[in-house]
């Protein structure tokens, strides 16, 4: 359990900031050690971005179903695919043999968009940035949760973008993408999505 | 402690926290995620020094990202202030109303050698060729973020990015929904608010915002309070639409009201000091429409067609009233790759409209002038060798109804031997158009009274730069950069760049001819007339480090050197002397260290010291010595959507100079200590 953004604030005990034209450096920095002080011991649980970025992944690849096609049995692996360069790397290794609705995780790194063979979920690397709306279109029409955290991501046709707010992050949705991949997103992840895009009675 | 730590999450960051260097705490990421449901990890903090260097990653420029969250941790309350973060930019404030911005040297309040886009809009006046910072301004909670690009970026963004560009990027309106109202009060910011409300509408998103402040004005060095205030009401609105899985559309649109005061040393035959004081007002009226429609076409390229119309009105009292209206047409298309090449191309064109009249003080003709600009560009990048080793070139081909024809070529090399280092090299030419103040104007800049060393006559001697009809050409640069990128660690990145400018053409004044007249009194007329005599030299570095010692604590460290020569090829005495004020106008060292805590989910405690070394200035010998200023910012969220927080700016010294006016007669000004409080609601 992590701790909530609603836990209570400890008193503040440091005063307000003041500095005096007589020596302003000596009081400048001993506040700043006071405050380095009394700030260590609330050092508060943090993810690095590339951590949470896979836990993202991986709850993402919980919340949505496949076509029954697409695994060839019941225990057979979900493979999360990586394609490009991205921090997330070393990261995603973690999921590796995580379950996922029953299937082991398995991973896979890309070198290009055209070996896609037999990916669940492809995460799209910041490298794909000048080339987003080709890469995303390579994976059109196939049962592909394409994820992404590039700006614009799901206005250029991917599936779930993740987006900085706050220091921390949150997802939106393009239920438009989902359906042509064939994909269903349970209710909880679009209740929890930021943002939900489609594109009403077009195309 | 216990219950904070009780997971093997938190005892991993534990361990983290007693870590001196986080680089140990990371290389165990892999192994150590946790499992965290999706409603968890939707309030867990995430911490990304490797974000900002990733994106940047092959980016084969001297790039800086100022991000959302950068300003917000500054507390600084406009435009210039935010950009003091970049290294290789200089930021003076001249008052409480009026900054000079430059790129890599030549700084003063029209500094003439750096581009400034918002959402793709120019904000560089055809009149003084520059920025003037105290019309351009918006939400700042609505600025998605700043790319500031040093070098020359002239192929890729046109004439004037001859130093740099800077990049104003808002956030899309999907992501302001909602509402949000921000109110504070303090010594220097005097009182400001804020409203913006987003909804959605149709298949897409709005917002319409509007903002007021009165700001304070300086001192004087001799204790007189400055004319420098500043009143300003601000009213927009942007709306995204996915109109269809491959067509996007943006609308945005703003207007404006400013009122700022400034007071004049004006050059004064009569006086026996050579000027006499006068208050000056200066009203700003404008706003602007812009759209922009993305396409994905059938075969994967993707378009972009922006089009805007920008209004504007200056009226600077008795002296000088101006009415602008530029209109914009901008079509970019990117190819789908072939092979190893990623082509993009575009046209351009640009029309700007105005209408001058002055009176004394400042005259301008013909009062009126149309500058149009016809662009088109085109940039190949290859992939040498596939991941590691890339070559763009590109070139633009402009033509200015004033200046002519101009190709603006550039060639890149970016390395990336590992995923984690990158090396790059950048060759390019950029040219300066001349202003319509250059070309068009006489203004008086000065007297220097009777029987003083500088002028031992029996006569005041009046200096007034006089451009009635002369040619100037377009001032060129030869640029040469190379730079070096790494992530040591996901918390640790350094971003280094190295360059070395060749100007040609720059624009100087010379030594005109004189006259003598009777009225009001015996004087000289000294002309000063442009031309375009100057050469410099400029070489400097830039080094940014980007580091979280801790997972709650960062630190942003960034060093600046620069060095220019500048000299007159004529060796005219007045051309001489410009040059020498171009080679002080910016400072050869800054150092700037920004630290951003984390205390709680509730509390951020962030400080920034600043070191500007000593600079001198333009025309008047006078020095402006080096400072170190500091400020503070406290803030505390009560509630998830309030946020109170408290700033305190430039708090180690009372006030201080940090440039002296040159181009317009303002007197000196004085930067006061200051301090404000701010709230912050969300709902």
């Amino acid at each position: 359990m992590v701790a909530h953004a609603d836990r209570p604030a400890p008193p503040d005990t440091r005063g307000t900031p003041r500095a005096r034209a007589r020596s302003p450096w000596r009081s400048g920095l001993a506040l700043l050690a006071l405050a380095m002080l009394a700030g260590a011991p609330l050092a508060q649980e943090q993810l690095s971005e590339p951590q949470a970025k896979a836990a993202f992944i991986l709850n993402f690849a919980r919340y949505v179903d496949w076509p029954e096609r697409t695994f060839p049995s019941r225990d057979a692996p979900l493979t999360i695919c990586l394609i490009g360069r991205d921090s997330v790397a070393t990261a995603l290794t973690a999921l590796e043999g995580r379950l996922a609705n029953g299937h082991p995780v398995a991973l896979r790194t890309l070198g290009s968009a055209s070996e896609n063979m037999a990916c669940h979920v492809v995460f799209i690397g910041a490298s794909e940035t000048r080339r987003l709306a080709q890469t995303l279109r390579s994976f059109s029409g196939q049962a592909i949760l394409t994820v992404g955290d590039i700006d614009g991501f799901i206005d250029a046709g991917g599936a779930i973008g993740l987006v900085q707010g706050n220091g921390r992050l949150q997802f939106e949705v393009n239920r438009t993408a989902l359906e042509q991949a064939q994909l269903k997103a349970s209710s909880n992840l679009l209740k929890l999505a930021r943002n939900l895009i489609d594109f009403k009675a077009r195309n | 402690m216990t219950v904070f730590f009780r997971s093997p999450l938190h005892q991993h960051l534990l361990a983290c926290a007693l870590a001196t260097v986080s680089a140990v705490c990371h290389a165990n990421e892999a192994s150590e995620l946790p499992e965290i449901s999706l409603e968890d990890l939707l309030k867990v903090e995430v911490t990304s020094a490797s974000r900002k260097t990733e994106q940047l990653h092959d980016v084969a420029a001297a790039v800086f990202v100022i991000s959302r969250d950068d300003i917000e941790r500054s507390g600084a309350t406009s435009i210039p202030e935010v950009l003091r973060m970049a290294p290789g930019i200089e930021v003076a404030r001249l008052a409480n109303n009026r900054w000079a911005v430059s790129v890599r040297g030549f700084n003063g309040r029209f500094a003439n050698k750096l581009l400034v886009l918002m959402d793709g809009r120019s904000m560089y006046s055809p009149l003084f060729s520059g920025v003037l910072w105290e019309y351009e301004d918006t939400l700042l909670e609505d600025v998605d973020r700043i790319e500031v690009i040093r070098g020359a970026g002239a192929a890729m963004w046109g004439s004037n990015a001859v130093n740099g560009v800077i990049n104003i990027i808002t956030r899309r309106a999907r992501d302001t929904q909602g509402n949000l109202a921000v109110a504070g009060a303090g010594s220097e910011e005097r009182a400001f608010a804020a409203f913006r409300h987003g909804g959605e509408v149709g298949n897409g998103h709005y917002r319409v915002w509007g903002k007021a402040f009165v700001r304070d004005g300086a001192v004087t060095p001799d204790d007189r309070k400055g004319n420098d205030y500043w009143r300003n009401s601000r009213v927009g609105f942007r709306s995204d639409w996915n109109v269809s899985p491959s067509q996007r559309l943006m609308i945005s649109g703003a207007a404006y009201s400013s009122q700022t005061g400034d007071r004049w040393l004006l050059p004064d035959v009569l006086s026996p000091t050579g000027a006499s004081l006068s208050d000056r007002r200066q009203d700003g009226q404008g706003g602007h429409l812009l759209s922009r429609g993305e396409w994905t076409l059938a075969d994967g390229s993707e378009a972009v067609l922006q089009t805007y119309i920008d209004h504007s009105r200056i009226n600077l009292q008795n002296d000088l009233s101006e009415t602008r209206t530029t209109v914009d047409l901008d079509f970019q298309h990117r190819l789908t790759t072939m092979g190893r090449h990623d082509l993009m191309w575009g046209l351009g064109y640009r029309q700007s409209r105005d209408k001058i009249e002055t009176n004394d003080t400042i005259h301008i003709t013909p009062t009126k002038r149309n500058i149009s600009l016809t662009s088109a560009f085109i940039y190949d990048d290859i992939a040498l060798l596939p991941e590691k080793l890339r070559l763009a070139l590109g070139a633009r081909f402009e033509n200015n109804n004033l200046s002519g024809f101009e190709i603006l070529p550039n060639a890149r090399l970016m390395w990336t031997p590992t995923p984690t280092q990158s090396i790059w090299t950048s060759l390019s030419r950029a040219t300066r158009t001349p202003s319509r103040s250059e070309l068009d104007s006489a203004i008086d800049l000065q007297v220097s009274p009777a029987g003083t060393p500088a002028n031992p006559s029996p006569f005041p001697v009046l200096i007034r730069y006089t451009a009635l009809g002369e040619m100037l050409r377009t001032e060129s640069v030869r640029a040469f950069e190379i730079g070096y990128r790494q992530q040591f660690a996901p918390s640790l990145s350094l971003d280094v760049a190295a360059f070395h400018n060749r100007y040609e053409n720059l624009r100087a004044t010379t030594t005109g001819n004189q006259q003598l007249f009777f009225y009001p009194i015996p004087y000289i007329l000294q002309n000063v007339v442009p031309d375009n005599s100057n050469r410099a030299r400029a070489r400097g570095v830039e080094i940014a480090v980007d580091w979280y010692p801790l997972t709650w604590w960062r630190l942003q460290p960034s060093y600046t050197y620069l060095h220019v020569d500048a000299w007159s090829a004529s060796g005219d005495e007045t051309s001489a002397a410009f040059a020498a004020g171009v080679q002080t106008s910016s400072p050869r060292q800054k150092f700037s260290l920004r630290s951003s805590m984390s205390l709680s989910n509730q509390q951020q405690l962030d400080f920034w010291l600043r070191y500007v070394g000593k600079m001198g200035t333009n025309s008047l010998s006078s020095t402006v010595a080096s400072h170190t200023a500091l400020d503070l910012r406290y803030a505390w969220r009560p509630i998830r959507n309030l946020e109170l927080s408290l700033v305190g700016q430039n708090l180690f010294d009372r006030r201080h100079v940090e440039i002296v006016p040159n181009m317009l007669p303002s007197e000196t000004l004085e930067i006061q200590r200051g301090v404000y409080a701010k709230a912050r609601w969300e709902f």
